[in-house]
């Protein structure tokens, strides 16, 4: 198989196994699936706390061959194109297994991406943060899915490790806004001190389901 | 589909079959006074409301103090401190529950005074606390927990030889009691705190503390009836079901408010004083958790009015008039009452919630759901065939159940040891107080050899046992099944230092994100190898393989958990880094390595813990 890209799937809890069944046609394999966190933006709501909502996150490699057929049955069975039904983007790999995609040394140009995925990688309980922020410049609607670095050991009572909790927030935003969105979340987060967190965007190729009303998507 | 709505449907589907199908049955067996149809209407309304509230108030306080203080317990310097807190902790969520107040002042009367009511409190919470700090030193220290259960249990037999039978069926009740609708999510959010606090593979102790925690009132109980030596004698009341009309559901709503806040106080209290000299939470947080609190006050209050003024007395209703339909029909319609009446049980839902999140869905809360109905389906059908058969000894049925539930724990995985004696507190919350307990006592009341007294109590314990083992058996189905299907080694290779990475060359750097995907519980291996290599901030997601319904009819078999380790490597690294972690063997499988560009337009890459390009 060849795959050339990351498909990542943003739907509704419950939805994923549904979707994994319609795309197996498509031959995706070796994905993943994730429990992540959407957000809700609503005024009422986001006072009463009901501006989480439960998603699924799927991560799939995908053939750039397909990718018409699978965003076209995206919109036919699952109504991508309408508001709060998901979304689905593509980000381009270098390599996948043992397959090098891209010759070494051959940088991406990021001139042929109109859009592109930020990732912020920051404490437990800062996510929430980091979309207010980000909307603070009309970038709305982030995920959030929750992870953990690696076990650094402590000399406590009991002989454990404890792992820092992290959560990852990520938003497709348009490329031309990346540089002022990126200044602005160094900023706002005091992401230039040491153990603040890390900043840093994927190029997209392609989006399924991003509601253009009010400049941004959900 | 927004929040508000998923949440509503969520609420809708555990609710509504139970108010279908006691309306049913008031339809067609028994003939029921419409004022108490009405009641009971305006009664599964609160409920549903009450319900709805208190589950959105349990994810924004509950969770989140329950995590805190978990923190709090593992990172302290002594062991006596952190054991002291876990006690502190058991001690003071318990001695706050209505219930157990209440069931206090039953024994008190029942024994004519010889026990005092809040002596009784005391000394439960008492028990409650020591087993917390029992089952945090299970987690800390990594023991599993077959181990504490068979102790625990076999402590409860040997002690029950020299207890009365009313001190028996107290011990359960104060059991179930105290795994209240505030107590178990919080004691839940405690074990999910101390586990993610050990990170790595410890999904087995994000569960199994309730189940620790509802041993301790039954030990305490008994040991204190074995010290008293006393034998009390009871009589039962006969019972009656007071005429009263709608409005007495909203009367309701004045003293459970009280008892509800009585109940969250300790621990709010607790969380605002630790917040204030330790945690120091941001003011997002603190809004969040003080909203949360409110809305868990105030859907308890509606919860507990629908359950104590709807519920309560259409299961007596319901018990006397189906007396009539004789055993075999009364069996079986037990049996529906107690598959559906245990989705309504607040805590059901935050454990399924739970057990989902932990296992990155590989167990989901349908499954979770379905097995719990079915075991307690089978508890409240049990329970009316002992009713019905005099001869017939709850001792009978507890002995070799929980028997059967200890070998299994030696046979099964120790997370489904963990999640099925959580289960067991869970599912005996304040539905099967309410409804269930006053549907059996119904039924006792009527059948011509039964003894209200002995026989309508006792329920309690059954709900308690059949889910363990309705959860176990699915777990030894799994085991079955893994065993067949796979035979592949999972053992840990030991890492093969190959080579280093190519030196930095100096200039501007660009990135590239190392997506690393293997089996779960590989991730700190990985890291570490990683680290060797010279590349370091890994961060670790855990989520469940694509296979979808490909897997769908061995879902429990095949284990489709997966670590999901990011890399951020310098752009001239990552090729070499790729091709060492590829040749790895990590848990029978080389990981799957995918490299993906950073976007380097106007120098975003990265910074923060990476070197930084300015």
């Amino acid at each position: 198989m060849n795959y050339q890209s990351i498909m990542i799937c943003i739907v509704n809890h419950g939805q994923a196994e549904e979707m994994l069944t319609e795309l197996r046609p498509f031959n995706v394999a070796g994905g993943l699936v994730l429990q992540g966190e959407g957000t809700y933006r609503n005024k009422i709501l986001s006072i009463l706390g009901l501006d989480e909502t439960r998603k699924e996150v799927l991560f799939l490699p995908v053939d750039n061959h397909f990718l018409p057929a699978i965003f076209a049955m995206f919109q036919e069975q699952f109504n991508l194109d309408r508001r709060h039904k998901g979304v689905a983007f593509t980000i381009p790999m270098i390599r996948y297994k043992e397959d090098r995609l891209i010759s070494p040394g051959d940088q991406v140009d990021p001139g042929q991406f109109n859009e592109a995925c930020l990732f912020v990688i920051t404490d437990h309980g800062k996510s929430r943060d980091v979309v207010d922020y980000a909307e603070e410049l009309g970038v709305r609607g982030g995920t959030i899915i929750h992870g953990r670095g690696a076990g650094l050991p402590l000399h406590l009572a009991f002989d454990i490790q404890i792992t820092p909790e992290k959560d990852i927030v990520f938003m497709v935003t348009e490329s031309k806004k990346l540089p002022s969105l990126r200044s602005h979340l160094i900023d706002r987060l005091q992401l230039d001190e040491r153990g603040n967190g890390i900043l840093f965007a994927l190029p997209v190729l392609d989006t399924v389901g991003f509601y253009q009303e009010k400049g941004g998507r959900v | 589909m927004n929040e508000l709505q998923s949440k509503l449907r969520e609420v809708s589907q555990s609710i509504l079959p139970i108010i279908f199908y006691v309306v049913f049955c008031s339809l067609v067996f028994v003939p029921v006074d419409p004022v108490n149809i009405w009641r009971f209407l305006v009664g599964s309304f609160f409920l549903f409301i009450g319900l709805a509230i208190f589950l959105w108030g349990v994810d924004q306080s509950m969770a989140p103090i329950g995590i805190q203080m978990a923190k709090f317990l593992a990172s302290s310097k002594t062991k006596f401190f952190s054991l002291a807190f876990a006690f502190l902790l058991g001690f003071l969520i318990t001695v706050a529950e209505p219930d157990l107040l209440i069931l206090g002042q039953q024994i008190e009367e029942a024994s004519a005074g010889a026990i005092e009511a809040r002596f009784f409190v005391i000394l439960v919470s008492a028990g409650v606390g020591l087993m917390i700090s029992f089952g945090a030193l299970k987690i800390l220290i990594n023991h599993p927990w077959r181990k504490l259960f068979t102790l625990a249990y076999f402590l409860i037999f040997i002690l029950a030889f020299f207890a009365s039978n009313e001190f028996i069926a107290f011990a359960f009740d104060a059991s179930g009691a105290t795994t209240g609708a505030i107590t178990t999510p919080f004691i839940l959010a405690i074990s999910l705190g101390l586990s993610k606090m050990k990170g790595g593979n410890s999904e087995n102790d994000s569960f199994g503390l309730v189940g620790t925690m509802s041993a301790g009132p039954i030990i305490a109980t008994l040991l204190y009836s074995a010290f008293l030596g006393s034998s009390t004698r009871m009589e039962g009341a006969p019972l009656v079901i007071e005429e009263k009309g709608v409005s007495a559901v909203f009367g309701a709503l004045g003293h459970l408010f009280t008892e509800s806040l009585l109940a969250l106080l300790p621990i709010a209290i607790l969380f605002f004083f630790l917040n204030f000299v330790r945690f120091k939470l941001n003011k997002r947080e603190i809004i969040t958790i003080v909203r949360g609190l409110i809305y868990s006050l105030i859907g308890l209050t509606f919860f507990l009015a629908g359950a104590n003024e709807g519920f309560m007395d259409m299961g007596k209703i319901l018990g006397t008039g189906l007396v009539k339909q004789g055993p075999v029909v009364l069996v079986i319609l037990s049996f529906i009452l107690g598959f559906l009446v245990v989705s309504a049980e607040p805590a059901v839902l935050v454990l399924g919630k739970q057990v989902e999140e932990v296992t990155g869905g590989y167990l989901n809360a349908k499954i979770m759901g379905r097995t719990l109905s079915i075991g307690v389906g089978i508890a409240v059908a049990l329970s009316t065939l002992r009713i019905v058969l005099p001869s017939l000894e709850i001792w009978h049925i507890l002995l070799p159940g929980f028997a059967l539930a200890i070998a299994l724990s030696w046979y099964v995985d120790d997370l489904f040891v963990g999640i099925a004696f959580d289960a067991g507190g869970v599912a005996s919350g304040p539905m099967a107080a309410t409804f269930v307990l006053s549907f059996a006592q119904g039924i006792a009341n009527d059948w011509p050899t039964a003894n209200i007294l002995s026989d309508g109590f006792g329920i309690i314990a059954l709900i308690a046992m059949t889910p363990v083992i309705s959860i176990l058996v699915v777990g030894a189905l799994v085991k079955v099944q893994s065993k067949s299907e796979e035979t592949q080694d999972r053992e840990l290779a030991e890492p093969r230092t190959i080579r280093t990475l190519p030196a930095l060359e100096e200039g501007p750097k660009f990135y590239d994100l190392l997506v690393v995907t293997l089996p779960h519980g590989g991730a700190d291996r990985l890291v570490e190898v990683a680290r060797n290599l010279g590349a370091t901030g890994a961060t670790i997601l855990h989520g469940r393989d694509e296979r979808g319904k490909q897997w769908a009819k061995y879902r429990l078999a095949l284990d489709p958990q997966r670590d999901f380790v990011w890399f951020l490597v310098e752009s001239d690294r990552s090729d070499a880094l790729a091709d060492s972690l590829t040749k790895e063997v990590i848990l029978g499988e080389a990981p799957r390595v995918m490299i993906l560009p950073v976007h380097s337009e106007a120098g975003l890459s990265a910074f923060g813990s990476m070197p930084d390009e300015d």
